[in-house]
């Protein structure tokens, strides 16, 4: 078994990177020693097997490959005035509005498509489709607000309670009503309801606002 | 000399571009860097070849090679203030285009450095259309270049066991024939340490195709 330091000046000699009096000594040891000629035969035929295993590249449309990377640079650093652009654009048919040399003003607009948007969503039910808040009591009040799914109940006189509280409250577009004795979670609605604030799904209270003092 | 010679001509020595010396990577990247956006084009055109050629190297894929070319290319841009050594930007960018190469070949776990189908059309090289392999093109006679095909699985696989670095500077400097200072730059370290890598990766193969050498 011939020694580390010689398998790595072998591999060297296979390379063509020894220097002179080093390759010259390499060759002198390969003419007596047969494992070193093994060795040497073997790294050789590892270099020509790796070489052989993989094909040319295939054919490359390199300017294209230009024209690519530097579009992607583009898009991804927000150049849009550059030449790539311009080719790109000009090749496919499509034109520059003057949006993308101004993102604020796209953004504005975006903004203000948003927000109408919402608007129209919780904009108040009008036709014949009327909110159902229905009270036993004349002097309680429940006046809808402009918020999809909220309710806020007044009640315009103190009275004593002589029943449990009951709330009809309809709570979406299905118009279905849903009954909640809400005196069993919340006495103090039928104590001292002052407002409330009814917020959530249908049957859901997520949240009550500090009751005024009755 | 005719009319479009002698235009061509007057237009150079106007311009002062007929024997006028190629902007070196340092000046380029200067450029890009004190805002001349064009002129990283110039460093794409220089080394995409070279970065597509080192990711094939390394992945046997060419489309995942062109792919990993692009992301380097985009992430050397975004680098690009980083670079201190504005002259080395070759072997930086080969490095990572040699980093996202490897990070590619670890997500995808797939080990082949066996030609895949998108390489049989379009071929440089002539003749090998229709063929499984570059390996099997070269050699005409078929039962041959059917042990050529399994060696050269085996061989692949043998590739995949190698530690990154005995993998990359074996490939690099043997398949892709990189100068060892190059390979080198791009595996940070002395080119001793090439050597060394070389002689690991060879060492560890011959014993892993020991008998498969053998039989040749």
């Amino acid at each position: 078994m011939i020694d580390e330091n010689l398998q790595f000046a072998l591999s060297q000699y296979t390379d063509g990177t020894l220097a002179e009096g080093e390759r010259a000594a390499v060759e002198q040891l390969l003419a007596h020693n047969a494992e070193a000629r093994q060795t040497l035969d073997e790294y050789r035929r590892i270099s020509m097997l790796l070489g052989a295993s993989i094909p040319p590249l295939p054919s490359v449309d390199w300017p294209q490959l230009t024209q690519r990377i530097s579009r992607a640079i583009d898009r991804s650093h927000s150049i849009p005035g550059s030449a790539a652009i311009a080719a790109e654009q000009a090749a496919s048919g499509t034109y520059s509005m003057g949006w993308g040399r101004r993102p604020w003003m796209f953004a504005m607009a975006a903004s203000l498509l948003i927000a109408s948007g919402i608007v129209w969503l919780s904009r108040p039910q009008t036709g014949n489709v009327q909110p159902t808040y229905a009270t036993a009591n004349p002097s309680v009040v429940i006046e809808p607000v402009r918020v999809a799914q909220v309710a806020e109940i007044r009640v315009l006189q103190g009275e004593i309670a002589t029943g449990p509280a009951v709330v009809e409250v309809s709570v979406g577009p299905s118009g279905r009503v849903e009954q909640a004795s809400l005196w069993q979670l919340y006495p103090e609605v039928a104590e001292r309801p002052a407002g409330i604030s009814i917020a959530g799904g249908p049957g859901l209270i997520q949240r009550d606002e500090p009751y005024a003092a009755y | 000399m005719d009319d479009v010679s002698k235009h061509a001509e007057a237009r150079q020595a106007r311009d002062g571009s007929a024997n006028a010396p190629a902007p070196t990577d340092a000046e380029l990247v200067g450029q890009v860097i004190a805002g001349k956006r064009d002129a990283f084009d110039e460093l794409i055109r220089r080394y995409q070849k070279l970065a597509v050629g080192v990711s094939y190297r390394l992945l046997g894929n060419s489309q995942d090679a062109l792919e990993v070319t692009q992301d380097a290319f985009l992430k050397a841009y975004s680098s690009l203030p980083t670079l201190q050594q504005h002259a080395a930007f070759k072997g930086w960018l080969m490095r990572i285009v040699s980093n996202l190469s490897l990070n590619k070949r670890r997500g995808r776990r797939k080990t082949s450095l066996l030609p895949t189908d998108d390489l049989l059309t379009g071929n440089d090289g002539a003749g090998q259309a229709g063929a499984t392999s570059g390996w099997m093109a070269k050699d005409p006679d078929p039962g041959h270049a059917m042990e050529s095909k399994e060696l050269g699985e085996r061989l692949a696989a043998a590739l995949e066991r190698l530690p990154d670095k005995q993998r990359l500077a074996l490939t690099l400097f043997t398949v892709q024939e990189l100068p060892q200072k190059e390979v080198a730059e791009i595996l940070e370290c002395s080119v001793e340490a090439v050597k060394w890598h070389v002689f690991q990766a060879r060492k560890k193969l011959r014993e892993m195709l020991k008998e498969d050498l053998l039989e040749q």
